[in-house]
């Protein structure tokens, strides 16, 4: 696993991410290179890449991010920390990781990945894509190395949070497949927030103030702060301003299949109904009041014939031909009778 | 007037008669909420209209009143929109829709809302997000007939100009939505949210159980009913009363005029909402007081409602449960109900593509929201959210049947109950009439007068009973049905004041079973101050309509309008009558005149445009 190529200047302010399997002594050495690139005036900055999502990183500071350099880079980068890590970098500032991806989409949709196993899910292609959505500009992958199985095995073993029993399946399984790149990225040269005249923008209220706005706020003011007595004020002559088409009165406004009784039903949920039992239950509609439907599905002799058992549910339930029609809901084994002033006739025939 | 602008202003003005139009106003409130705006909801005549040109969005809710005229809270706002002195461009900066509520049988259909939207682009150079919606109470499925495309259509096309915040997304219908109020019990601070606890309030001398009205507003009256008897005969199958009410005559009266109407707040059967309350549960908690408090900025407590409140008030006087339901209304109370099968049935019934169950369930039988109830038993639904469940109970307006000069502080109406049948088995009945129906002299009727649209030529300078010279033109006044109610009102005024040249024509069914007013109307005969034709359709083999008398007497009424430069009034029902009634009177031009029926119609068009051919229909 090669170092990472220099990409800092003196005086740049720098964030190292390293990783919780790496050696003390390979994060001081890969620290000290860094110190020497950015000199005296610079300053480096150190978080292990396991700490980003929990930890707040200060806003816009780092010309430079560098993670996964230190070995091993066995890494992925989450999509949030790759968005911790773009809100940590300065305008222009730059991205620099590595590490293992997968090598066709068939193996990133089989493997999944939770913040204790961290095994790679995407492919370069998925990670370059993750960049761009993050907020990153100029997204280019600078290597590609295959891993071999040795490496994929101790990946396995210690980076990946595998379970010990089903370190050999996956290993064998990821055996050939993980690839490690290097890939560099830039933030944008412009904050999220910030705002631009665009030169061809027209005048807007918001922006920049047009030059005839004023004339038509001064003249509405002046107008709409006057006194409404209306003989002052020349009217527009408020009939001239309807033609042809206006005058049109709306014609299709009843459903076409409206018929005049019955209308377009649903069926009911188990309905089983024939023609034959639907003439029939018409007829013993007259009965209702004595009628105790005792439960939905078995049919009681003096019971108007009820074709789905339904019928207890209400209206919005029933099918087209249930005697019930027009009744409240009630509920099975009740008897149903029209309650209170519904028995009074008040309509004075 | 209007809160300070936050990121996401979103202005929805409307103007609003009986309440429909702001109802609409405040759903699509609730929409711009779940879209993360912020919106501000104000009737066109509350808004600070000096702060137009700058709002980046503006809604406009606009109701019909009257025979296709704005509402009168609209009428100043929409002047000033009208002034010449505009610069062509002047809202160039702001985006605009409209949407109108009107009644398709009226022939000037939604103009308010047309014209509106005229005036706004072509006039004033606002850019529409979209083309204007018309609400139709003909629309087998009411105004939603309308609104529902007309809102799918809109919310992409206002994200697309006004994007989400970043990392919002637009919140989902099928979560429980803040309820508009809070329920308050008591002084201190315990929160009740069911209405549970037990409270005393003896001590705020407050008695429960009572009728206590609103406060009244300012253009509210309380009227004493003075009589309510019944006009048609007991065994016909219409109920038409004729009721007198007594203004109390210590309050000081905006005097009013022949043709004005009473726009009447109705009230709630006190049995029919005892069984409301049964069926919550809330009978042991009826009649505690509470008040309500707004849990946003932009929701307000209406004027109208009393402070405290009790459920038996909201019940009674104000929230509408026996009206019929609204697509809303489906969708919100799914949030409630413990059935699954019940949940998923509303969420059907709710959902665009469940309409025309919708309709065969809901719409055309008439179903109230309280039957709805009771089918999807299994809802519970909390006081809090009862008050965005329910609308408001909107009131009714009837013309005025008696002069005020002949009868004044005294208000007659003549109401026909609405009673009818459809596959329910419960009969139908109108949630206004129902009521009126049963009040009894000594019950109160809160009312307010409105101006009428019919105008009487001008009456001779004083009344002198001796004299029989009438310097007032000849009126023919067409009234068929419970239409007779203003006319009653125009006739009383013109005897009283000596005009008697006047012709009723009178239509109704059996002259035995509905003639309306018959002795008084023969008794004006017998005194010289009436010419009166009647029509009853049922009485013969033929139906005979007014229209077929006018066609018959147009020697007479020819003379009256055309040669002695009479009024010919219309009042009844939308819908044929007008046309017929117009085409009757054509008739009578081209005969009388005589001349072809092309001039007849100008000739006729030009009396309705000076204003000496009216009508005032409703449906």
């Amino acid at each position: 696993m090669a170092a990472t190529v220099p990409s800092v200047e003196p005086g740049n302010s720098v964030l190292l991410l390293g990783n919780p399997v790496a050696q003390a002594v390979d994060i001081q050495r890969a620290r000290e290179t860094l110190a020497a690139q950015v000199t005296a005036s610079g300053t480096v900055a150190f978080e292990q890449l396991d700490r980003v999502p929990h930890i707040q990183l200060a806003r816009s500071a780092y010309h430079a991010i560098e993670s996964g350099g230190i070995a091993p880079s066995a890494f992925p980068h989450t999509d949030a920390v790759l968005a911790r890590l773009h809100a940590a970098l300065r305008p222009s500032g730059t991205l620099r990781i590595r590490e293992p991806v997968l090598v066709d989409y068939a193996a990133a949709a089989t493997a999944t990945a939770t913040e204790a196993l961290r095994l790679p899910t995407r492919t370069a292609g998925n990670l370059v894509s993750a960049l761009k959505l993050a907020g990153y500009v100029d997204v280019s992958v600078e290597a590609s190395t295959p891993l071999d199985d040795e490496s994929v095995a101790r990946c396995v073993m210690t980076c990946w949070g595998v379970t010990s029993e089903e370190v050999p399946a996956v290993a064998e399984y990821l055996k050939g497949k993980v690839l490690l790149v290097d890939v560099t990225a830039r933030k944008p040269a412009y904050e999220v927030g910030a705002a631009a005249a665009l030169p061809f923008a027209r005048k807007k209220a918001a922006t920049a103030p047009a030059p005839a706005k004023p004339t038509k706020q001064a003249v509405w003011t002046v107008s709409a702060n006057d006194d409404d007595d209306e003989d002052e004020h020349e009217l527009e002559d408020e009939d001239a301003l309807l033609d042809e088409a206006d005058l049109m009165i709306p014609t299709k406004l009843v459903p076409d299949d409206c018929k005049p009784v019955g209308g377009k039903r649903k069926a009911c949920k188990d309905c089983s109904c024939g023609l034959a039992e639907l003439e029939e239950a018409e007829a013993a509609d007259e009965d209702d009041a004595k009628v105790v439907v005792v439960t939905p599905k078995k049919k009681v002799a003096t019971a108007p014939a009820s074709s789905c058992g339904s019928c207890y549910l209400g209206d919005a339930f029933r099918c087209g031909s249930c005697p019930y029609l027009g009744m409240p809901a009630f509920k099975p084994g009740e008897k149903v009778v029209l309650a209170g002033n519904l028995l009074k006739d008040d309509v004075e025939f | 007037m209007h809160p300070q602008h936050s990121s996401r202003p979103f202005l929805i003005l409307y103007a609003s008669e009986t309440g429909t139009a702001q109802d609409v106003a405040e759903r699509i409130a609730r929409e711009a909420r779940r879209r993360w705006f912020s919106p501000t909801v104000l009737s066109m005549d509350e808004y600070d209209r000096s702060q137009l040109i700058d709002e980046p969005i503006v809604i406009f809710v606009c109701a019909t009143t009257g025979q296709g005229a704005e509402p009168a809270t609209m009428t100043r706002f929409w002047k000033f929109l009208l002034r010449k002195s505009h610069p062509q461009n002047i809202l160039s900066n702001t985006r605009i829709a409209v949407f109108g509520l009107g009644d398709s049988s009226y022939p000037k259909f939604n103009f308010p809302a047309k014209k509106l939207h005229k005036r706004l682009v072509a006039g004033l150079g606002a850019q529409p997000i979209l083309d204007r919606g018309d609400g139709d109470d003909q629309h087998y499925l009411g105004l939603d007939g309308a609104l529902d495309p007309w809102l799918e259509e809109l919310w992409p096309k206002v994200l697309q100009l006004f994007p989400l915040p970043p990392g919002k997304e637009v919140v989902s219908a099928d979560i429980v939505p803040l309820p508009s109020f809070e329920i308050s019990y008591g002084d201190d601070e315990t929160q009740q949210q069911d209405g549970l606890g037990d409270v005393s309030f003896a001590s705020m001398g407050f008695k429960g159980n009572g009728s206590v009205s609103a406060k009244p507003t300012a253009a509210q009256l309380s009227a004493v009913v003075r009589v309510n008897r019944r006009l048609t005969a007991a065994d016909h199958f219409q109920d038409v009363r004729h009721f007198e009410l007594a203004l109390d005559p210590s309050v000081p009266l905006p005097s009013h005029h022949p043709g004005d109407i009473l726009v009447v707040q109705p009230q709630n059967l006190p049995d029919e909402v005892a069984r409301v309350i049964e069926h919550f549960g809330w009978t042991d908690i009826a009649d505690t007081p509470f008040t309500l408090r707004p849990t946003s900025p932009d929701v307000r407590v209406p004027a109208s409602y009393p402070t405290p409140l009790t459920i038996r008030i909201l019940l009674t006087n104000h929230l509408d449960i026996f009206g019929r339901p609204r697509r809303y209304f489906f969708h919100l109370l799914s949030f409630f109900t413990t059935d699954p099968l019940h949940a998923e049935k509303l969420r059907e019934l709710a959902a665009p593509q469940g309409q025309q169950e919708l309709y065969s369930y809901a719409h055309r039988p008439r179903r109230t929201m309280f039957e709805v109830l009771q089918d999807f038993h299994s809802a519970k639904v909390p006081l809090k959210h009862l008050l965005d469940l329910i609308p408001p109970i909107r009131p009714r307006s009837f013309s005025i049947a008696s002069s005020p000069t002949a009868r004044p502080g005294q208000i007659d109406l003549c109401v026909a109950i609405v009673e009818y049948s459809t596959k329910l088995k419960a009969p139908r009945a109108g949630v206004c009439t129902k009521w009126m129906k049963r009040l009894k002299p000594g019950d109160i009727v809160r009312c307010a007068i409105k101006r009428g649209t019919l105008r009487l030529p001008p009456l001779p300078p004083s009344s002198s009973s001796s004299s029989s010279l009438s310097v007032s033109p000849p009126v023919v006044c067409v009234g068929p049905g419970t239409g007779v109610a203003p006319m009653r009102a125009l006739l009383q005024e013109r005897i009283a004041a000596g005009a008697r040249d006047n012709v009723l024509v009178f239509g109704s069914r059996y002259e035995q079973a509905d003639f309306l007013y018959a002795e008084e109307w023969r008794a004006a005969v017998q005194d010289g101050a009436l010419t009166l034709i009647t029509a009853f359709s049922r009485d013969q083999e033929d139906k005979i309509y007014v229209q077929h008398r006018i066609a018959e007497s147009s020697a007479l009424i020819y003379d009256a309008i055309a040669v002695r430069h009479g009024y010919f009034l219309l009042s009844g029902n939308a819908s044929r009558m007008p046309v017929d009634v117009t085409a009757a009177l054509v008739e009578c031009v081209e005969r009388e005149a005589p001349t072809t029926r092309e001039e007849a119609e100008r000739i006729v068009a030009g009396w309705e445009k000076d204003g000496r051919f009216q009508m005032e229909c409703w449906s």
